[in-house]
């Protein structure tokens, strides 16, 4: 639970104050802006089809509207050596034929081409150090992952993708498997580890999330990505100006920075990716 | 026959070679007529007779409509003069009854000044000095600031921080009065022929006893109109304490806020903005220790316990030599000494917290103590849930002091504060911080014109932010920053003469810093460093004439980086290309001269003009990581190698007048203020576990200018003030919005403050406040994009966008117990609004996925405008008590 108001309302209750938050639609806050070309790009080093986002970026009036495609741009992404074209697949949707693997030390360029401008940029794919099972607490005789989305005071900025699951063998072997477990058979959680204190997303007061998935029949399936320094210099920005933005020791507000030129937003990635499966964890008897 | 005649610029001259050029245009300014000698051929009609001078200038006065001003030494009353009846020119008479080898006169607009020309070194041997303390007669607190007046030479002094007074005067018998509002006057009838020892008790005035001051006015004076020192306010414990207050008790800092030029960052904080300064710009002295954050629970509270002080002073420009260090204002609060004479104590019971202060003499008329401290308690009641999440909010604060007079030269006092902020959030973060100063004074009288005050200075700073890797009480990670001063201060003041007041002093601190560090991972901390600051002062407070009068001064400081320190270099790009590793010594000085100069002119008995003139080095500046200033995330770095000293000048005019016998003050002021080397870091800078934390600052320009207006009411039932304020206030800063002029986070073009003390009777008191100012400036996005499904702000110049205009109305009424003579114990109840109408005062809005009632984000997603406010109406009851 995102709680950084309960915060302030924790402090208001205490002097019995009644801190409060209204909200109005952003509609009212629209100003005209010049729309630039925003891009979410990532190359891993799994084999598959590797994606290239493209949009139009909007009056924040209308953040609540969809993001207006860019369609027809030629993207190419190339390792220096070989160039890999990307498809649209569908509107603002490009991507890489589903061979195409990225190498770890390999530096990535990304390059679109629309409407007589070129915007273009590079990542380095950084190496995974190490690669460790999720610790799981024991709580009440249950197993639990504390689940929260950023976690501070880790050696390496690191991006992680859990995947909880009941395998389809489990679930065929066994149909009468309650409904319960079969309504949670998939459950991804995503959450950053970064190196350093932020003071903002600490205070940002999110609660932790006890994840339990008591039953001997769930699965993991732990993937970890390496994130280069100007990516996470990146999302660490983007993460000032969205989750841990109205935190208690907020930051002053600032633009995100990009690897992208001529004007465009976004970033361009390139990581490795690890991936780990095993069995939920379960208490002994 | 000649007569020697100067006009008054020629007089001033004489008597004020050494004063500067400043003073010289300011002269010219107000002194444009010249050539008044037509005047001098004037007739006088002389009947036959025998006349002394009195005689003489009586008569002269009378025919010719003139006046004339002298001092009662220069008058020998034994000379006389013979005249046959007849008609005579004015230079003629004149050059008879004072002649050009004993005196000097001036004149300008038929107003003559007569001076004996070897008045001071004829009359230095026949001179005596009544010296001593003024005190309340009931509990033997010095009292600041009274009102020492001779009505002969219409001229006086007032007892300086410890009481202490001193004037000088010709044998001869006069009458002192002496002043202090809350107390009855004292009027006193001297034979001086010797040096005088004479301390005076004030008795307090019965019927003022539950009445507001707001200044220390007496009749005798004006002194808004009169002092030289302008953009100062004082306040004491009375009026604070009657101020109504967010949790129901007064509270010195939000008294502050209600003053123009001066505003809080955002509505409940306790940091002080003053006249377009950064926060970082204000220097807080307890007891002559500073105080590097002032904030409790956020800034709901100070750690100034209105109980504990007894004076006020806050500077926001204009600030006298013996202050430096800041650029923005100086806010000196003193704390009381205690009661030498009897035990006693007061309290109060709120429903957050409670109070208590306790004094009593340590040896009556010697020496005495005095202890307060304050406790909140929600916590307790939190700890009442057994499920309470580990969530926990207090905090406390002990004030103390003990002074003792060894004998009539020499006092010794000790005083010190300590308090303690806890904020723990679910068992998974904590911040903690705190303040704790001691202060060691020695007053030593050298002799009846020479005061010394000796102070050793202990104060620190220092906060912890501690993160939990899991629900649990293990401490998995901490930050740790701070500053620790340590100072050595020696100040003088020389009484020379009931015109002219000399004081000069020195002082010398060592800095420590500690931007930032964790035990475990030392490669990751922000350097220590440490620093020598000192700087040397001599000032005057003259009196010239009737009309002029001027404190100036000059201040000498000097910082320098000393001892073991790493210290990073860095290229234009600001990547660090170097280190270089000190071991001891001096690496790096900066120093400057700071003058000071105050200008007052009197227009009139109950008019004047002022002008001032300040230059202030600032050789710290903070850093916050909050946008919002309830933070005690506070980072403390000093000039560097990489980092330029602050400086700041600021010029100031003001016009000052009281009405109705000095029952309403008003004044206008004007200010410029020019601030070079102000210091921000970059967007999204790293401020926590960043060794190369300089290489994220950048240094540019600030500017501010305002005009505020000010009508006060001091005296009678119905008390208080209304400002008003028109200020802009620009930041410069490279690298920070292109490198272009933007508006200061603080700028607030207009504000409108308004405060209420009605005394209806002996028993009930009512106040109010009404505050009504622009809404702060702020960035809001102009643009947005997705990126794995979140919204990314585009934001576009800075700080071009406000928040809603704020104001505020708070009340609060005061019922007083019926007194009894027979008992000592006193109370009162304090019934208390704030925010009486509900106004909704955001102070951020943010633009965040909406949530539901339970504060769970609604799905899908939806982004709405999140305006935050603290606030609603704020009822409050306090139970106050004196024993």
């Amino acid at each position: 639970m995102k709680n950084t108001i309960s915060f302030l309302i924790l402090i208001a209750c205490s002097v019995y104050l009644t801190s409060c938050v209204d909200q109005i639609p952003v509609e009212e806050f629209a100003v005209p802006h010049q729309a630039k070309i925003a891009v979410e790009g990532l190359i891993t080093s799994e084999q598959k089809a590797h994606t290239v986002k493209l949009h139009y970026s909007t009056d924040y009036g209308k953040v609540n509207q969809p993001p207006e495609p860019v369609e027809k741009a030629l993207v190419t992404i190339s390792d220096g050596q070989n160039n890999f074209e990307l498809d649209e697949v569908s509107p603002g949707i490009y991507q890489t034929d589903s061979l195409v693997k990225g190498g770890v030390g390999v530096k990535y360029y990304l390059k679109i081409e629309w409407n007589g401008e070129v915007y273009e940029a590079e990542d380095e794919m950084q190496p995974i150090n190490s690669h460790e099972q999720l610790t799981f607490v024991e709580e009440a005789g249950r197993m639990e992952f504390p689940y929260r989305p950023h976690l501070f005071g880790f050696d390496l900025p690191n991006k992680y993708d859990v995947t909880f699951f009941v395998p389809d063998s489990i679930v065929d072997a066994n149909p009468d498997l309650p409904d319960w477990i079969l309504q949670k058979k998939w459950t991804t959680k995503t959450f950053h580890t970064h190196p350093l204190m932020e003071p903002n997303g600490i205070f940002e007061f999110v609660a932790t999330d006890h994840l339990i998935f008591n039953n001997p029949n769930y699965w993991v399936k732990q993937k970890k990505y390496s994130i280069s320094p100007e990516y996470y210099n990146f999302l660490r920005a983007m993460f000032s100006e969205t989750d841990w933005r109205g935190s208690l020791l907020d930051t002053t507000p600032g633009n995100v920075p990009t690897n992208l030129s001529n004007g465009a937003v976004g970033f361009f990635a390139a990581c490795a990716v690890d991936s780990l499966l095993y069995p939920y964890p379960t208490v002994e008897k | 026959m000649k007569i020697k005649i100067v006009n008054y610029f020629m007089l001033h001259i004489r008597f004020g070679g050494h004063l500067n050029l400043l003073f010289l245009l300011f002269w010219f300014m107000v002194n444009s007529s010249f050539g008044q000698e037509k005047l001098l051929q004037e007739t006088v009609i002389i009947e036959k007779g025998t006349y002394d001078q009195i005689d003489i200038i009586r008569l002269v006065e009378r025919q010719l409509g003139v006046n004339f001003a002298y001092s009662p030494a220069s008058i020998n009353p034994e000379k006389t003069f013979s005249y046959e009846e007849g008609i005579f020119p004015l230079s003629e008479i004149l050059n008879d009854v004072f002649p050009v080898s004993e005196y000097v006169i001036g004149y300008k607009n038929r107003k003559f000044l007569i001076k004996g020309k070897f008045e001071d070194e004829q009359n230095e041997s026949s001179k005596f000095t009544i010296s001593g303390h003024v005190t309340d007669s009931l509990t033997g607190e010095t009292l600041i600031g009274a009102n020492i007046y001779i009505p002969e030479i219409k001229q006086g002094t007032r007892s300086n921080p410890y009481g202490f007074y001193s004037i000088t005067l010709p044998e001869g018998v006069y009458q002192l009065l002496i002043s202090f509002i809350g107390y009855e006057r004292q009027i006193l009838k001297i034979d001086l022929h010797q040096n005088i020892q004479f301390d005076f008790p004030l008795i307090p005035n019965e019927q003022m006893l539950q009445e507001i001051e707001v200044t220390t006015e007496t009749e005798e004076e004006n002194q808004n109109v009169e002092n030289a020192q302008m953009s100062m306010h004082s306040l004491d414990q009375k009026f604070i304490e009657s101020i109504p207050a967010l949790v129901g008790e007064g509270d010195a800092i939000k008294a502050i806020q209600l003053l123009p030029g001066i505003q809080s960052m955002t509505e409940g904080s306790s940091g002080l903005i003053v006249r377009g300064g950064g926060r970082d710009q204000n220097l807080m002295l307890l007891d002559e220790a500073p105080v590097y954050n002032p904030a409790h629970l956020f800034g709901f509270y100070s750690v100034f316990n209105p109980d504990a002080l007894k004076d006020l002073k806050i500077y926001k420009g204009a600030f006298p030599a013996s202050y430096g260090g800041r650029l923005s204002s100086v806010m000196d609060v003193r704390m009381k000494e205690g009661n030498n004479q009897s035990f006693g104590g007061s309290g109060g019971i709120g429903l957050i917290s409670s109070r208590l202060t306790l004094e009593g003499p340590l040896k009556k008329d010697k020496g005495s103590f005095m202890l307060s401290g304050r406790r909140t308690y929600a916590d307790v009641f939190l700890k009442l849930d057994p499920n309470d999440g580990g969530n926990d909010v207090y905090f406390y604060d002990l004030n103390a002091k003990l002074n003792y007079k060894i004998d009539s030269k020499n006092t010794v006092f000790l005083s010190g504060y300590f308090g303690r902020d806890v904020l723990r959030f679910f068992n998974q973060y904590e911040a903690n911080w705190g303040n704790a100063t001691g202060t060691l004074r020695w007053n030593h009288i050298f002799n009846d014109r020479l005061f010394s005050n000796f102070s050793l200075i202990y104060s620190d700073f220092h906060y912890q932010m501690l993160y939990f890797s899991e629900a649990e009480t293990v401490n998995t990670f901490s930050w740790n920053s701070g500053i620790r001063d340590l100072n050595g201060k020696a100040d003088f003041t020389y009484f020379v003469k009931p015109n002219l007041t000399t004081k000069f002093g020195a002082n010398v601190i060592h800095h420590r810093f500690d931007p930032g560090n964790n035990p475990e991972t030392p490669d990751q901390n922000v350097p220590t460093t440490n620093a020598l600051e000192s700087a040397f002062y001599l000032a005057n407070e003259h009196q010239i004439g009737e009309k002029l009068a001027l404190e100036y001064g000059i201040r000498f400081s000097i910082f320098q980086n000393i001892g073991n320190a790493k210290v990073y270099q860095f290229d234009e790009n600001y990547q660090v290309t170097d280190s270089v590793q000190h071991s001891g010594g001096v690496y790096q000085t900066f120093s400057g001269i700071e003058p000071r100069l105050n200008i007052r002119y009197l227009l009139k008995d109950n008019q004047s003009l002022k002008l001032s003139y300040t230059r202030s080095l600032q050789y710290l500046q903070t850093l916050t990581n909050a946008s919002l200033s309830f933070s005690a995330f506070d980072i403390h770095i000093p000039a560097s190698p990489n980092i330029e000293p602050l400086i700041g000048d600021q010029v100031s005019l003001g016009y000052f007048r009281n009405l109705k016998d000095n029952q309403f003050e008003f004044s206008v002021e004007a200010y410029y203020k020019n601030m070079a080397n102000v210091i921000d870091y970059i967007d999204h800078a790293s401020l926590v576990q960043n060794p190369y934390l300089e290489g994220e600052i950048r240094a540019g320009n600030g500017k501010s200018y305002g005009l505020e207006f000010f009508l006060k009411k001091n005296t009678g039932n119905l008390t208080g003030w209304v400002g008003y304020t028109l200020s802009k206030a620009f930041l410069k800063i490279e690298a920070i919005n292109e490198g272009k002029q933007y508006n200061a986070p603080y700028d607030q073009p207009y504000s409108f403050k308004a405060v209420i003390n009605y005394q209806k009777s002996t028993r009930w008191q009512f106040s109010g406040n009404w505050v009504y100012s622009t809404g702060n400036a702020i960035n809001l996005p102009v643009g947005t994009y997705n990126y794995e499904g979140k919204q990314v702000p585009i934001y576009g110049e800075r700080n071009l966008n406000r928040l809603p205009n704020y104001h505020r109305l708070d009340l609060s009424a005061t019922l007083f117990a019926k007194k009894n003579q027979f008992r000592k114990f006193q109370s009162s109840w304090t019934f208390a609004l704030y925010n009486a109408y509900g106004r909704i005062n955001p102070i951020s809005v943010n633009f965040l996925p909406e949530i539901n009632n339970e504060g769970k984000k609604i799905e899908p997603q939806h982004i709405v405008a999140r305006k935050t406010y603290l606030f609603s109406i704020v009822p409050a009851i306090t139970y106050n008590f004196k024993f």
